[in-house]
């Protein structure tokens, strides 16, 4: 027994001095490869609230699959009506100076058009507080992570992490993102301009397991200086589901989900 | 049609308008606007005066999917064009890798905007010329295509029974009705007639790769907008115009790859024997071979701007002294938009520009704004400067617009 207590007590203090030694990127790498499986579902409200309290809606639903590193994504509008059936479909590449394919189907039109792998990362989608960018999966060697601090948010350990962009370019030019021990997940995220004032917060709450992975069940995104926000929330979320490659192509795209 | 009927063929949809336990999926959309437009100029009359309502609905049960789009539209002005209008109703089927589609439906081909170089199977209804939405434009055909696809390539053959051909107004009260020297048309058309032999087939390939997509297609096809010969001059004061249209083959490729902030767009054709109008009193129209080729660039810079410009050349071998077009010609299109106020307003201007006419040109200026999720308004100005080709006859429909649109 006491060999056991000495044993459990050296791999505690192992462990401990583990994660006092885990770098920023290592940090940011652990999230990048939080477990979620290798197909998602999953249907997504995201309600546009400015400054006056006046909303706007936006409802989509999207399926994505993981190719190694590499994702397909095909995503198409439900709500509002004059972009019913709008479909995004996106092969992401995990490789930093590799464009992804992008193409986009207008349903008025008949018609799917390419468009650029690379433009739209930092524009805002959909007239959303989110960019482009945060709604994808960005690669870890993208910015230069530090490790700030420990903090604990709600009861919760978290890793304060900094991440600077290796590339210009993009709209802010820093984020702080508190990360729980526990699951990995960001519950907290600053984004600062190029004046070094924060421009957007994100509050991530209603983390829970699905399936057996951890999921942000709602995402805050308010944009301090404008006081526009973004409430998006995560419905109907399904991991591993057995999803055909044919999905993932301009055809199915074309026909609609 | 009465409004009445209009509620009894709405009503089992809305019955329906739920998911069925057995997998029986019921999707609609669409919309309710009304639309008019001013002339810019002497005598300020109404160029244009619509109100329509769509509805879009789908009928969907594990891999097979019923689809039907009617327009219901009041248009005061061309009272024809007044009442119910079945736009597309097919069935589609798909089965492992293969699928088929049947019905009414609007076909496109090709990487090109609003200009047709391989996309001549959904001919263009020219009745208020480009003063409707651009899907409303397409003429849907009555085919049957059937596709092989897997994750990079999908194949199609398509076969037309009874080839669309554009639609061409000559009623007078019409603003956009076509005139030819000043003076309106009484069309002959003498489309083919409705027999198997007639029929219109062909087959594209397209591959979808990591950077670029491109397409092979061939078309055995008819020369969908008419060749016209003036027949002789009516007591009325209008001409008398033979449409005619002949057997023709087209033979075409697109691309379209991404680079960095730029998607490059090409497309060429091939049109063998296409029929072209003869100038002259009687003279028959001529079949002569076209090529065409087609270069678009669009630039997403980012900010919400996207630039978008095209170049189509046409060229026309054999003789061409007396045809109704140059053998070279030159076609270009310039959009630019910018979304603002979080993609609530957008402006745009939107250009096509004859090259061969001494660039005469029309150009929509447009302003949408989404008051609600539901309601946008619009307001625009068409302008049109020309003294030969074919904004000529328009030359004097500039127009302000205004549109107020609800979707759902």
């Amino acid at each position: 027994m006491k060999k056991l207590t000495l044993l459990a007590g050296a791999m505690f203090a192992a462990s401990t001095i583990m994660a006092q030694a885990l770098t920023g990127r290592e940090i940011a790498e652990k999230v990048h490869n939080r477990p979620d499986g290798d197909t998602r579902y999953c249907e997504m409200s995201l309600t546009l609230v400015n400054k006056n309290g006046s909303k706007r809606v936006r409802e989509l639903k999207s399926f994505a699959k993981d190719y190694g590193k590499d994702r397909k994504t095909i995503m198409f509008f439900l709500y509002p009506g004059d972009v019913k059936g709008t479909g995004f479909l996106t092969w992401e590449y995990d490789q930093i100076d590799r464009d992804d394919d992008k193409w986009l189907y207008l349903p008025a039109m008949k018609k799917t058009r390419r468009i650029s792998g690379s433009s739209s990362k930092t524009d805002y989608f959909m007239g959303t507080d989110f960019t482009y960018d945060d709604m994808g999966h960005r690669n870890t060697d993208e910015d230069t992570h530090t490790l700030l601090r420990e903090e604990t948010i709600d009861g919760q350990a978290c890793w304060v992490l900094q991440s600077v962009p290796n590339t210009t370019g993009e709209i802010y030019t820093r984020r702080v993102s508190w990360i729980r021990k526990d699951c990995l997940v960001p519950v907290r995220v600053e984004y600062y301009d190029k004046l070094d004032k924060l421009h957007r917060l994100l509050v991530c709450t209603d983390v829970k397991q699905i399936d057996g992975f951890w999921t942000i069940g709602q995402m805050n995104m308010k944009n301090v200086q404008t006081n526009h926000e973004t409430n998006l929330v995560f419905k109907a979320y399904k991991y591993d589901q057995p999803v055909n490659d044919n999905i993932f192509t301009v055809n199915q795209l074309e026909k609609g989900l | 049609m009465k409004p009445i009927l209009l509620t009894l063929f709405l009503l089992p949809f809305a019955v329906m308008a739920q998911d069925d336990d057995n997998g029986l999926k019921f999707k609609y959309k669409g919309f309710a606007y009304t639309y008019h437009a001013v002339r810019s100029s002497d005598p300020w009359n109404y160029m244009s005066s619509r109100t329509c309502a769509r509805l879009e609905s789908g009928l969907e049960k594990g891999a097979t999917t019923g689809f039907v789009s009617l327009n219901a539209i009041y248009n005061p002005i061309l009272e024809d064009e007044t009442g119910l209008h079945l736009r597309e109703a097919y069935l589609e089927h798909s089965q492992g890798n293969w699928g088929i589609k049947a019905g009414k439906q609007i076909v496109t081909w090709g990487v090109a905007d609003g200009l047709q170089v391989t996309d001549i199977i959904s001919p263009m209804d020219y009745t208020e010329f480009l003063a409707e939405d651009y899907d409303d434009i397409r003429i849907p055909v009555n085919a049957i295509r059937l596709n092989y696809s897997n994750m990079a390539v999908k194949a199609e053959a398509i076969w037309v029974p009874v080839p669309e051909f554009f639609n061409l107004p000559t009623d007078s009260v019409n603003p956009w009705a076509i005139a030819m020297g000043g003076m309106y048309c009484a069309m002959d058309d003498r489309t083919p007639s409705k027999r198997l032999e007639n029929s219109e087939f062909g087959g594209r390939v397209s591959a979808y790769m990591s950077g670029i997509d491109f397409s092979l297609c061939v078309l055995r096809t008819w020369n969908k907008m008419p060749a016209f010969q003036l027949t002789g001059f009516n007591p009325d004061g209008t001409l008398a115009v033979a449409a005619h249209h002949h057997r023709m083959t087209m033979v075409g490729a697109d691309a379209s790859a991404s680079v960095g902030k730029f998607v490059v767009r090409a497309e060429v054709a091939g049109y063998f024997n296409q029929q072209l109008s003869f100038i002259g009193y009687r003279s028959a129209p001529m079949l002569r071979n076209q090529a065409l080729a087609l270069i678009g660039i669009d630039w997403y810079p980012g900010n919400d701007w996207t630039l978008m410009a095209q170049y189509c050349h046409t060229y026309t071998d054999g003789g061409t002294a007396l045809l109704g077009c140059y053998r070279n010609a030159g076609m270009a299109t310039a959009n630019i938009s910018k979304a603002l106020l979080r993609n609530t307003l957008k402006l745009s201007a939107y250009g096509r520009f004859d090259c061969a006419n001494n660039g005469a040109f029309f150009i929509r200026f447009n302003a949408d704004y989404n008051l609600t999720d539901e309601i946008s308004l619009t307001a625009g100005y068409d302008w049109f400067r020309a003294d030969a080709g074919m904004f000529a006859m328009y030359k004097d429909n500039s127009e302000i617009f205004v549109k107020a649109k609800f979707s759902f």
